[in-house]
Order: C-alpha cells, then structure tokens, then sequence
C-alpha cells in the first residue's frame, strides 16, 4: 500500500492534535514549575514559552500542509486532503488564549 | 468468466447458500455471518432501548410532582445511572455497529466483514455484558453513581458495595465489542472491497464508518484504562484516585471524558452517515460536497478530541486552559454545519419524496440543530459555569443525542428495513407515530431547558413545592410518556411492516448503492459474485448489476474447495490484490465469550485465584480459533474470475490479519500512553506530592528486563531451519522476564498502596508483565505452528504478526523500565 494519501488526509490534524497536547501540558507544567512568576519586562517566562510553542505548531503544521500538498496528483483525495489540512490550520485559533488570558487561575 | 445458465445460476446459488449460510436449530449459535451478527446486534440493541425507556419512564414518573414518594433516593440513583448507561452503552453504540456489520460488506461490494468469528464474538460479549448489567439492576445492585461514575463518589469509601464494580467490569466487558467491532469495521473497508473501490468512489457511509471506527480505536482505551485503575483501587487499594495518598479525583475525570466526548461523535456520525447516504435518495440527487463532507467529517473526528474538559470546566482549571477547550467546542460547529448545509444543498437541488425516512430526517434536522445551537451555548465557559449541571444540560444532550441519533436511526430503519425483511411498509402507523414521538420530545426536553435555566439541578429524587419547577416537571413528564407512545407505534408499524408488508422486486428506493444489488431478504453470502466498480459507489444502477452478480459473472463467480472467498484490495486504488478465505462458522466465539464473562464474574465476585485459571482457558480457546486458519502447504495463485491470479491471504504481504494487528497495537499504545499521562497528571496536580516514601527503582529488574526483551525481539526473524529453536529462545527470555517482573511486583506492593506514585510504577510494571506474557503465549504458538507445517519461507504470516508484538513489547517493556527513573527524577530523587 502507499502510505502517501493516508499522510496527506490526516497528517496536519494529527500535528494539530499533538500540538493541543503539547500546549496543554506545557501551561499545566509551566504552572506547577511556577514560570507564571519568572518575569521577563512585564511578560512571564510561561506566557512567552507558550506563545512560542503555539507560533511552532503553526509553522510545523504549515509545513506538514506543504509537504502533504506535494503528495500525489490533483485527485479526489487530494482535494479530500487539502479541505482537512486547511481546516486543521484553522483550527490552530484554539490557541490564541495564550496571547492575553490568565496562566495558571 | 464463463457465462452461466439460469440453471447454473440457481446452482451458484445452493453451493454459496451450503457454504456461507447458519445453520437452523442449535446451528445458530455458530453464526459467524454478517448478517446474521448484524440484526443480532441491532435486535439486542432494540431491546436493550426499550429497557432503557422504562427506566426513562421511571424517572419521568418520580419528577412529576414535587415530592414525590414513587422512588426513593437510592433506587432512583440507581434507575437515573442505568438509564445513561443502557442508552450509551448499550443502546447507541452497539445498534450503529450492527448496522454498519449488517451494510458495510453489502454497500463494499463484498461477501462479508474480514474477521466473522470476532463479530460474533464481540456480539456475545455485549450480550451477556449487558445482561450482567441489567441483571444487577433487576438484583438492586445496580450503579447508582450516574453514568459516568465520578470518584470519589464510586470510590470504595463512598460507595462500598459491589454497585460500582459492576459498572466497571461489566462496561469493560461491553467494550471488548465495541475494541472488536472497531478493528473489524477499518480492516474491512480499507481491505475488502469490490475491484475499482478506491477510496473516493466509497459510498460516504463507508467513509462516516472508516473514521469513527478510528476514533473508537483511540476513544475506548482511556475509559477502560480508567476503568481498570479505579478497580484496582477498590479491590487492592492502590490510590490512583485518592487524594490522601497521592491520587486525584480529576484523573477519573480527564480518562473518562478522553472517551466520553469523541463517544458523542462516535455516536452521531454514523447517523450522519445515514443521512448522507438517505437523503441524496430521497431527493434523488447525488450529494452535494461529496469531497468537503468527507473533510468536514475528518474535522471533527480530530476536534472532537479536543473537547474533553468541555465537561470539566467548573473543577478549576486555569483560564488559558479552559479557552483551547472552549474554542474546539465552539470549532467543532462549524464542520457539523458544513454536513448540515450539504444536506440541505441536497435536498434543494433534487426533487425530494416526501416518504416516512424524510420525516425523521426532518425530524433530525429541527431537533438536533437546535440540540446544536444549545451545545454552542454550553461551550462558552461563562454560560457553562450558570448551567453546569442543571437540567438545562440534560435537555441540550437528549437535543444532541435523540436529534442526532434517534431520528436518523429512525429514517435508517423505515430505509432498509424493506432490505432486511423483503417487504415494504404498509404506512398506517408511520406518520402518527413520527408526530407523537416529535411532539412528545419537544414537549419534554424543551420544557426541560426551562426547568434547567430556573435552577433545578441534575440528579435528585425530590424538590421541594416552592421551588416553582413542579408545572414544567409535569409538562415534561407528559411529553415523555407521548413520546414513549410513539415509539410503541413505532415498534407496532415495523412488527407490521415485518410480517404483513409488501413485497417487492428490487430497490424500491431507486438507490444507488450496492445494497440494493442483491436479493432481499440478501442471501448469507450476498453477493453471488462480486461486482467491478467503475464509478462512485453511490451512482451505481444495482438494478442492472444485481442480475449479473446473481448470474456470476462478477469476480469469485464460482465455489472452490468449500472455501469461503472474498477479495482484498490495495487500500488506496482498489486494485484486487489477494483472495481473503474466511474461517468457518464456529461456535467457539461463544464459548469464548461465556469464559470472557466467567472472568469478569469472578473478579466481580473477589474470587481472583479462580479469575487466573478462567482467563487460561480463554487463551486456550483463543488459540483453538487457530485450527482452520492457515495453510499447511504452498500455493500457486488462484484464479478470481478476471485479472490476474491471486495469491492466497496467508501468503500475501500484507493480510487483513496484519493490519488488523497493526490497529489493535494502535489501541493499546493508546491505552498505554493515557497510563503515562495519568502518571505525569498526578506528578503535577495531584496534592500530596512529593511522595513521603521512596520510588522503588529496581535497577537490576529493569536491565533484566531490557535484555530479555532485547533477546526476544531479535530471536524472531524471517522462516527457516533455525526459525524453531529461535523461537524457544524468545520463550525462554520472555519466561525469564516475567520472572523478574512478577518478582518486582510483589516487592513494591506494599508500597503501592500507600501512594499513587509507586502505585503508577505499580500499574506501569503491570502493563508489561502482561505484555511479556502475551509474548510467551505467541512465542510457544509459534513453535507449535511452525512444527505443525503452517510455516514455510512463502507461509511465514503467524510469524510476522508475533514479531509486531515482540517489537511494541520491546518498545513498551523499555520504557516501564525507565519509567520509575523519571518519576524518580521528576518529584526530586526520593529514590533509594
């Protein structure tokens, strides 16, 4: 079997899905670690670290979008795949908290 | 293919039937057929739901009026907890299997699903699993907990009776059904198809199945994970929840709404699928957005796991954490509204019938949008935190789940039921039944977002007069017993349907789908020969291909050897590429099963030194299913009719076998990641951490271990002269690292019930002794299949599916070895 359309139909969400879980368990770590209170100028080390984690998932998916939109010719499954990856990437604005919410209350 | 008379067709026809059919009397329960397993299921599931309604009634009677002395808390907690837990578990996930077991093979293009022992036995389980159940209900010894069972509530010290332990063990019991049916229904459609099935020309059904078959596979492990710890601690006392010794509450809740959230999507998108496959018929146009639906549909099977904390918000999780989950609820909309919107594009473009199916969907259509609209209403944390587990939620859920799977399961039934039976519907009950079962919901759960929004909490038996809930109560309860009628009418109209319709010739609907390509009531083997698909499988004229197939002059177009054939095909293009033999009907499934059950019965009961010999017998078995698999000799390739010759299953590359190994390593590796998490979620949430004792390391174990399973993995490799005593190499290792395991085991037990991180080490080091077992087991299965002439250089598939499990155990078994290293690390090296 070729692998390549099942990687072109699944590959940014399972990147999402990772992503979400990195993020998720960084906040939780960055909390109990007490980084909320590490200030760097008026910004804490846990904000930055996870808005530079989310900015890396981002450039992560959009590269696994490129990646998948190269595999095989402009078929059914690859307009199948390119619909998915394009609303994983949207599905990234799950993580614009990171920008002004509450860290760890 | 040769062209057949009407003679040898009818011939074709007595040699399938000898070979695929179930035998009348006792016969029956060797039934392996996917049919027959199909309607089992479905059956069950029907009976199980009316089960489940009596209790609704129960409830409905008991909140009428204000305090009210029909029940009494204790059975009404246990009536409330097993109506949610018949319905979910009993009711909606095992019916839309059973359609899908009953449909799949026929809307493939083939004769059956690729592992028909396992449906059986996944039917047996759920039989008596479910039985257990409600027999404990009939005892009073049913959960009272309600159906999701939080700790500490169903914790041993709140709950101290054998109520809780059944919910646990007998749900368990139900998801190996659930674990089966998942791998079963991926390797049949991503295998056995009809020649030119690639995956875009798949009925959409087949799609909606392919994807929530994927998310049972990771949705189920962590609930039976949770399952398994809580039950750990109320019969050994290791704290996994408790948080005196280290445990945490929240743990229970996270492992179980991983499923339980995805376990909503898993229960609606099969009804989706139903719809998308109901409508363009009904509108007799093909659906619109074939290509964004399916993306829509893959959206949410990712989303939908993303939401789990939805039902957590008010245990005080931080604001930032809380949006990522608010935000994947209100997300997760937005592809459930492309499906919506395709289906309304569908029916605005064709010519809709306006037939009995088109009233549930239109049914479906008004409740579960507003189900839907309410859902984003509960998604927003700051209305959430006001709702939060008041009625307001329970009418939003039955909106969701009644909308969303009872009226499409509605439409399903009036759509295929002509198929099952041969017979259509005589139409006097229908639409009187439709309109009281709609007016009957709304009259109850639309009032009950009244009584919901005015305060009245979730869960109790009685409130007080002045409360002010009373009226709307009333109304509710009326509504829930018009409801009821309507689906007494129901059940009266498909009785009628069943024995007085009327027949037809084929396809009433005018589908095009390959369903409808067969006889109906469909013969066991369902199609006499298998079609060749030149086009979406939903644009098909199966009333110009079901005489041809019939007549054999499709692909396996003849018998052979007795042999119960099926085509597998490249998962991608279709392109046949192995002639799949299916086992015979058995009735070891059962017995299977019934030593599965008497398993979970003696654990049940506390009998565990009589639970260890049970389960040898069920491995025993298992293996027994391994007589009449396999090939003693080479084969050249077979013939199919056209194309190519094939080669036999069990010399091809990859058999469905292979892949079906593949997702049930995918599932366990689940399983064992949501064990680590629950680790690591302790370490950073759970209070009472540090731990006041010492991590247990077990250096030698862990450097025994590794190099046992090291030895194990590389003992295995490709069939030849050596291949046996390699084997008995592999045997020795894992024997020896059991061992040390089990020996490592009892050294730490003391210590594991005083705190939930060597309680962690505990279950981590129990995963592995388990999988080194099951390793043992394979090893010695394979020495045995290789001195019995099952392998060969060309026959080596028994030994291939063994070196995956060797690999994930080497895998798995090196990371529990280092694991107590790290949690040692991570709570500041309390360590010996």
């Amino acid at each position: 079997m070729n692998a390549n359309p099942f990687f072109g139909l699944f590959a940014v969400w399972i990147g999402w899905a990772g992503g979400f879980l990195l993020l998720y368990g960084l906040q939780a770590t960055g909390c109990r670690a007490g980084w909320d209170g590490d200030m760097i100028g008026p910004i804490s080390v846990l904000r930055l670290l996870l808005v530079a984690a989310t900015a890396g998932v981002v450039l992560v998916l959009l590269a696994l979008w490129r990646k998948a939109g190269r595999e095989g010719p402009a078929s059914s499954l690859a307009r199948i795949a390119g619909l998915a990856n394009g609303a994983a990437i949207l599905a990234t604005l799950c993580f614009a908290g990171v920008l002004w919410l509450r860290m760890c209350t | 293919m040769t062209r057949r008379s009407p003679s040898s067709a009818l011939r074709l026809h007595r040699e399938l039937t000898a070979i695929w059919a179930t035998p009348p009397g006792w016969g029956r329960l060797k039934a392996v057929n996917h049919t027959t397993i199909g309607k089992r299921f479905m059956l069950t599931a029907l009976v199980f739901f009316a089960i489940g309604g009596v209790l609704a009634m129960l409830i409905r009677t008991q909140l009428a009026t204000t305090q009210s002395a029909f029940l009494d808390a204790a059975a009404y907690a246990q009536v409330f907890t097993m109506h949610g837990v018949v319905m979910m578990f009993l009711f909606a996930i095992p019916f839309f299997e059973g359609l899908a077991m009953y449909l799949l093979p026929k809307m493939l293009g083939s004769r059956d699903l690729a592992f028909p022992r396992m449906s059986a036995y996944g039917y047996w389980c759920y039989l008596f699993g479910g039985t257990f159940l409600v027999g404990a209900l009939l005892a009073g010894v049913a959960p009272a907990g309600g159906w999701f069972m939080y700790t500490p509530l169903s914790s041993a010290t709140h709950a101290p009776g054998i109520n809780a332990d059944v919910w646990l063990l007998g749900i368990t019991f139900v998801e190996i059904s659930a674990l089966s049916a998942a791998v079963e229904v991926l390797v049949s459609i991503l295998k056995l198809r009809a020649p030119g099935m690639s995956l875009t020309r798949m009925p959409v059904f087949a799609w909606y199945m392919l994807i929530v078959a994927g998310m049972m596979l990771i949705g189920f492990p962590p609930l039976i994970l949770g399952s398994i710890l809580l039950e750990a601690e109320r019969a050994f006392g290791l704290p996994f929840f408790d948080p005196v010794r280290g445990g945490d509450p929240l743990l229970w809740q996270h492992l179980f709404w991983l499923f339980g959230h995805p376990e909503v999507y898993i229960i609606f998108l099969p009804a989706a699928g139903v719809l998308s496959t109901v409508i363009p018929t009904l509108a007799r146009r093909p659906l619109e957005g074939y290509e964004i639906v399916v993306a829509a549909v893959i959206a949410v099977a990712f989303l939908s796991f993303g939401l789990w904390v939805h039902h957590m918000y008010t245990v005080g999780i931080p604001h930032v954490a809380l949006s990522f989950f608010s935000a994947a609820s209100g997300l997760v909309a937005v592809p459930t509204g492309v499906q919506v919107f395709a289906w309304l594009a569908t029916l605005a473009h064709g010519r809709p019938r306006f037939s009995v199916p088109m009233l549930h969907v239109f049914g479906f259509l008004f409740v579960f949008v507003l189900g839907g609209l309410t859902g984003v209403m509960l998604a927003m944390v700051p209305f959430d935190w006001q709702a939060h587990d008041t009625h307001f939620v329970v009418a939003h859920l039955h909106y969701v789940l009644v909308g969303g799977f009872v009226f499409p399961m509605l439409a399903a039934a009036y759509y295929w039921l002509p198929h099952i039976f041969g017979r259509q519907p005589v139409q006097h009950l229908s639409h009187a039944a439709f309109w009281t079962i709609f007016i009957g919901f709304n009259l109850t759960f639309f009032a009950m977002h009244l009584t919901g929004l005015r305060g009245m909490p979730r869960r109790i038996s009685t409130y007080p007069p002045e409360a002010g809930w009373e009226t709307l109560n009333l109304v509710s309860s009326m509504g829930g017993f018009v409801m009821t009628t309507g689906f007494a009418l129901v059940a009266l109209d498909l009785l009628l349907l069943a024995v007085f319709g009327k027949p037809f010739r084929r396809n009433p609907w005018r589908a095009g789908t390959l369903e409808w390509a067969m006889p109906t009531p469909p013969p066991a083997y369902a199609f006499a020969s298998l079609p060749e698909v030149p086009a979406r499988a939903d644009r098909l004229d199966p009333d110009r291909l079901g005489p041809a197939l019939a007549a054999g002059k499709g692909y396996l177009g003849a018998t052979r050897h007795g042999w119960m054939e099926v085509l597998g095909v490249d998962m991608v293009s279709g392109r046949p590429e192995q002639l799949v033999v299916l086992p015979r009907r058995t009735s070891l499934p059962l017995w299977t099963a019934l030593a599965t059950g008497s398993v979970f019965a003696l654990l049940l009961f506390k009998l565990y030194w009589l639970a260890l010999p049970a389960l040898l017998v069920v491995t025993a078995l298992f293996l027994l299913w391994t007589r009449d698999c396999g090939l003693r000799t080479d084969l050249a390739d077979l013939p199919v009719g056209h194309g190519p010759d094939l080669p036999h299953h069990y010399q091809s590359e990859r058999p469905p076998s292979y892949w079906a190994m593949i997702f049930t390593l995918a599932a366990d590796a689940t399983l064992y990641a949501s064990l680590l998490f629950g680790a690591l979620f302790l370490w950073l949430s759970a209070p009472g951490w540090p731990p006041g004792l010492a991590i247990p390391l077990g250096a030698f174990t862990a450097a025994a271990v590794a190099a046992a399973l090291a030895v194990a993995a590389v003992s295995v490799r490709s069939a030849d002269g050596g291949t046996a005593g390699r084997l008995c190499v592999a045997a020795l290792a894992y024997a020896a690292a059991l061992v040390v395991l089990v020996a490592f085991l009892a050294d730490i037990r003391g210590a594991a019930v005083r705190h939930a991180a060597v309680a962690s080490v505990f279950a981590v080091t129990s995963y592995a002794v388990l999988h080194v077992a099951v390793g043992l087991v394979l090893s010695l299965f394979c020495v045995w299949r290789v001195g019995s002439g099952h392998v060969s250089a060309r026959r080596d598939l028994d030994l291939r599916l063994a070196r995956l499990w060797h690999m994930f155990t080497l895998v798995t078994g090196l990371a529990a070895t280092a694991f107590p290293f790290v949690l040692n690390v991570l709570t500041g090296g309390a360590g010996p």
